[in-house]
């Protein structure tokens, strides 16, 4: 059998410090897409994604070669990107609050789950003072919370002046 | 000069968390993240939980001290559960 990682996709794992910030950019975009379309479990999903991918460019602007040993893990993601080290302490309660959100409902193991699965998922989570569907509130605040994170991440390189 | 990690575990038990309810890591220069699991928020919604936490830190430490916080996750014990599943 071939090892289809020779053919394809190969050149899609782990790229440059570019390729994720435009990854970021492009997932948070779909976000909103499968949120308009009531695709919440992937809504969630690709929001996370689009998190990770801008912690993801922070790292390799600063290290290219880096291994991510941390594979999946958000938090050390988010650690060893620095984007959420500010100097502003309102805007950083702004982002702390942001950041926890999306670390509290989003996994990476939802690439493996339906869209009805995941909704169970999060319908087991306690939730005070949410009327109505909690599923759908769940994926807009995801998905606002990983805007925010993004925002970051082009202010942050507008401020540095990296070119892309 | 004692290092920030440290002076905010002593914080947060002074405010009534345990040492065992908290998982803080030094992270880059001098700077502070990890996790604060406790039953405490077990019933309150997430912007609650990070306002209890920075409504201590806001008192207790000064904004050089909080800007060396990266993040701190505040969860149930429940949802470290759940998230485990």
């Amino acid at each position: 059998m071939p090892n289809n990682d020779k053919y394809r996709g190969k050149g899609f794992k782990r790229k440059n410090a570019e390729g994720h910030f435009l990854a970021a950019e492009s997932h948070i975009e779909e976000a909103k897409i499968l949120y308009d379309k009531e695709r919440y479990g992937y809504a969630i999903y690709t929001a996370g994604l689009a998190a990770e991918c801008m912690f993801g460019a922070f790292i390799l602007r600063d290290d290219p070669q880096h291994s991510f040993d941390e594979k999946h893990d958000l938090q050390k993601l988010m650690e060893k990107s620095k984007l959420l080290e500010l100097t502003n302490i309102d805007r950083k309660r702004v982002l702390n609050n942001a950041y926890n959100f999306v670390y509290n409902y989003w996994s990476n193991r939802y690439r493996f789950a339906s869209d009805d699965e995941i909704e169970r998922t999060i319908n087991k989570r306690k939730f005070k003072g949410v009327k109505g569907d909690l599923f759908k509130y769940v994926a807009r605040r995801v998905y606002e919370n990983a805007m925010e994170i993004i925002k970051r991440g082009v202010g942050k390189r507008k401020a540095m002046g990296w070119r892309i | 000069m004692e290092n920030i990690r440290t002076k905010i575990e002593k914080i947060l038990i002074k405010s009534g968390f345990s040492k065992d309810e908290l998982n803080l890591e030094d992270v880059n220069v001098n700077k502070v993240a990890g996790f604060v699991v406790s039953e405490k928020f077990a019933d309150m919604p997430d912007m609650e939980r990070q306002d209890y936490i920075w409504s201590i830190f806001d008192e207790k430490l000064a904004v050089e001290d909080r800007l060396k916080i990266v993040a701190i996750i505040t969860l149930s014990p429940d949802e470290v559960e759940a998230y485990a599943d």
